[in-house]
């Protein structure tokens, strides 16, 4: 029985975002897709739903992709952080870990967000 | 003057977030050359005239340009802009503490020049993988103007429009704000456009 | 490029003074010219074909890296310079040495039959680096020096402003306890004396005279060095001045039964604008040396209009004697502070050695010129040239200073409030003042004198500026903050005679101020325009 999971995708870019959506539709259909374009958004999406899987970009207006982690993880710590960013830099990668929060680097690829879905599922 | 292309929303999302990728991979290149925490933000694009880019930019405000042409898809002088006395800064910061006032005159050139390249190359390197096409790109060319005289000097086409882009550069604590041009004719921005459709059509 | 020739072109590459790498898609050499080959450590031989990378592993994760992946993948050229990173490459200045060279780098990507290839040209900027490190250390050492002599600065403005609040302080100490002297003795004269005790006090009297002089001078003195002295401009006449010099030195010149005489061109008669007392100051220095120096004989005072120009007259005043002279050699000297012509005439004539320097300074100070013309035996000419502005005030009517000594014989009458923390000086202030009619009372200090005002009405308020428990000035304000209407004359009594002790006096809300030691005559023109 394959459980229906739910994946967040926060992205300021509804461009990609629709192109993250695109690749998990193909490689994992029976997912539930739920979409935010900033960190605010996706705090009001997350009170209401329960969620597995969280698709993260760093660089937004407001509060970026890691700050948004550490709020959502106060929620929802069991659940798998992914953070997209085109600019992996030491200190970046550091946070993240201390998060727990995976890093994927863009540009946003077929082989990109698999390797994220393959991080996701374990 | 030219009228600017009018963009669909998915449209403007997809060229910004080429600039932020681009962007974002030239800052991890510099972070990693120079050891420093560094912060590359695209908040805002436009297209402007010769004359809007002036006003903006101030018409008599010193700028350092690095530039660099480039032809395929379509065809563009790809500019990196900082005010003169930033970029000073920027150099100053990137290079540290040791060194003197007058050396880093001296050095400011040359270094600008090179940052401005890992900009550009990352921004331009952005678009190719973002419209999966190839572009010819030149060596950059270094300039120290104002904007008065850069329109003077190169006799800028008062047809052309400019693909406006407004950077920040943060840097241990100092935000600076510097600006990506690409300047193009009427014909270029008309085969943007096109490409832009294109791609949005290939992805959805 | 017609009939081009392969050998051409190898001929061409060997002798470039620049290095050239081709890389194919696979980032393997396939090329390096003679440059190249010269500065690498390994053996060429085998580097053809060979992926960069391995050849070159410490090019790994670099910028270097990352860029020739860009050109190849993405035809975007780069430019690798020596300031992020010296030398990208192994290279040396030549095949065993161990000096790296240091490397600019461009990397051009070019198309070849649709294949991709990057070139790598490498520059030896060793040379300018040199350059700039040496610039460096010129910049650095500049630097030192500047922050060097920034601290000397700072401590010679230390040392100054130490010796101005040396000579401030040491400026009231010796006028206060003068004050006494010159107080007393002159309410001494007053008294019965036989004649014993008059010959006696008179020996006082000039002695004090003496010392006032000469501290007057050495405070002049290091004020005009230390940039602190001011002038004061009011309107005068020469013949005035000279007049009341000839009056003041009239006893020496008699003695001496000297012939003095006095040229006034016609059109100075009028009156100019310039600091009276000083320039009183310099004539009488010049015109008593004058009478020191000259044993019997003739002094001529001569002031001479030299041009005219709209407001300003260009004035030359001339003191000749035709006393011992002076040596040729000796000339440079004179204005120098404590050189006199000749040690033993220290001895004979006396005097500080100060009054030709101050009298140098002062007319430097109102920009103008001093000098002597002299002849060992024959006589002197001390002159000096100085410029000067007409009085706005045209008529040669003076303020009529006569009025002072017609004033001592008046009386008064009302109620004066002294204030002061120097039993002396309130006993001398308290009798001259109430020899003139006036009803006295004392303070010792600014407090008392606040509690006491707010009791009684006074005509005038004479008040000295450094007390204990509150001074003159805390006292002042406190006074004006408590009048309403009714606003009391307060006039300082002060020691201090330094550039902007009268400013803190206005500020304070005094009306006017006596400078210690003062005369009767001092204290009722000090007071009289306030009755």
């Amino acid at each position: 029985m394959s459980d229906s999971k739910t994946v967040l995708i926060v992205d300021d870019s509804k461009v990609s975002r629709m192109m993250i959506k695109a690749v998990i539709k193909d490689l994992q259909p029976e997912w539930t897709m739920l979409e935010a374009g900033n960190a605010d958004e996706a705090l009001e999406i997350n009170a209401v739903n329960q969620i597995n899987y969280y698709s993260i970009d760093l660089n937004m207006p407001g509060k970026d992709g890691l700050e948004l982690i550490g709020l959502l993880k106060e929620n929802n710590p069991d659940a798998i952080y992914a953070l997209l960013t085109a600019n992996i830099q030491e200190h970046i990668r550091e946070t993240a870990d201390n998060l727990g929060a995976y890093c994927i680097n863009k540009p946003i690829t077929e082989a990109s967000i698999s390797k994220m879905l393959e991080y996701f599922n374990g | 003057m030219g009228n600017p292309p009018v963009l669909s929303e998915l449209e403007a999302d997809l060229l910004n977030e080429a600039f932020n990728l681009g962007v974002g991979n030239a800052a991890a290149s510099l972070s990693q050359m120079v050891k420093q925490e560094i912060k590359l933000s695209v908040p805002e694009l436009n297209f402007f005239s010769i004359e809007e880019l002036s006003e903006t930019l101030g018409h008599n405000q010193l700028l350092s340009c690095v530039s660099q042409t480039i032809t395929g898809a379509f065809s563009a002088q790809s500019m990196v802009i900082f005010p003169d006395k930033d970029s000073l800064e920027i150099v100053g910061k990137l290079l540290g503490e040791n060194i003197s006032e007058e050396s880093l005159a001296e050095l400011q050139d040359e270094a600008m020049s090179e940052i401005g390249n890992i900009v550009l190359n990352a921004c331009i390197g952005s678009l190719s993988e973002s419209f999966s096409s190839a572009f010819n790109v030149d060596l950059p060319e270094y300039v120290r103007s104002t904007p008065a005289d850069l329109i003077e000097k190169k006799k800028l086409d008062g047809e052309s429009l400019i693909l406006f882009i407004r950077i920040e550069l943060t840097l241990s604590e100092s935000k600076i704000t510097g600006y990506l041009a690409f300047l193009m004719g009427v014909e270029s921005l008309s085969k943007l456009h096109n490409i832009l459709k294109e791609t949005l059509n290939k992805l959805l | 490029m017609p009939d081009f020739n392969p050998s051409v072109f190898q001929t061409i590459c060997s002798n470039l003074d620049t290095g050239i790498l081709a890389l194919n898609k696979h980032h393997k050499i396939i090329f390096f010219n003679k440059w190249v080959a010269d500065r690498l450590s390994l053996d060429t031989e085998n580097i053809l074909n060979k992926n960069i990378f391995d050849i070159f592993p410490e090019i790994k994760n670099t910028r270097l890296n990352s860029s020739i992946n860009d050109a190849i993948k993405m035809g975007l050229p780069a430019i690798v310079s020596n300031i992020f990173n010296r030398s990208p490459f192994p290279l040396f200045k030549d095949r065993n040495s161990p000096d790296k060279i240091f490397q600019n780098i461009n990397i051009i990507p070019i198309k070849q039959d649709s294949e991709p290839y990057a070139i790598i040209q490498i520059n030896d900027v060793s040379a300018s680096i040199q350059r700039e490190k040496a610039l460096e250390e010129q910049a650095r050492k500049r630097k030192k020096i500047e922050t060097e002599l920034r601290t000397t600065l700072e401590k010679l403005k230390h040392a100054s402003a130490i010796k101005s609040d040396f000579l401030a302080s040491m400026s009231h100490e010796i006028r206060t306890p003068m004050n006494g002297i010159v107080g007393l003795s002159q309410l001494l004269k007053k008294t019965h004396l036989n004649s014993a005790q008059e010959k006696y006090l008179n020996t006082i009297d000039s002695s004090v005279n003496l010392l006032l002089t000469v501290i007057n001078d050495i405070l002049d003195f290091s004020k005009l060095e230390s940039g602190k002295l001011l002038l004061h401009k009011t309107d005068f006449s020469f013949n005035n001045i000279i007049s009341q010099i000839l009056d003041i030195l009239d006893t020496e010149i008699r003695q001496k039964r000297l012939n003095v005489s006095v040229e006034i061109d016609s059109e100075l008669n009028s009156l100019y604008r310039g600091d009276e007392d000083r320039f009183k100051q310099i004539l009488i220095n010049l015109i008593s040396n004058a009478i020191k120096f000259t044993a019997n004989g003739n002094i001529a005072i001569k002031v001479k209009l030299l041009n005219q120009q709209a407001n300003h007259s260009n004035i030359k005043v001339t003191i000749s004697d035709n006393g011992i002279g002076i040596e040729e050699s000796n000339i440079p000297s004179l204005f120098e502070k404590f050189t006199q012509a000749d040690s033993s005439t220290t001895r004979q004539y006396g005097g500080t050695g100060l009054g030709l320097a101050i009298c140098k300074n002062l007319i430097e100070l109102m920009e103008g010129k001093i000098g002597v013309d002299s002849t060992p035996g024959k006589g002197s000419d001390f002159w000096f040239e100085v410029e000067l502005e007409k009085a706005a005030n045209t008529s040669t009517e003076l303020p009529d200073h006569s009025q002072n000594t017609k004033i001592s014989e008046q009386v008064f009458s009302g109620s004066i409030l002294l204030v002061d923390d120097v039993v002396v000086n309130r006993l001398v202030a308290k009798s001259m003042l109430e020899e003139l009619g006036f009803n006295v009372i004392t303070a010792e200090n600014g407090q008392e004198a606040v509690d006491i005002v707010c009791t009684q009405s006074f005509k005038l308020i004479l008040m000295d500026c450094q007390m204990p428990v509150m001074d003159g000035f805390d006292a002042t304000r406190k006074i004006r903050e408590m009048e309403d209407q009714t606003h009391i004359p307060i006039i300082a009594l002060t020691a201090l005679a330094m550039k902007g002790d009268d400013k803190k006096c206005y500020d304070a809300g005094m009306n006017g101020y006596i400078t210690k030691p003062y005369k009767t005559e001092d204290l009722i023109a000090g007071i009289q325009e306030w009755l």
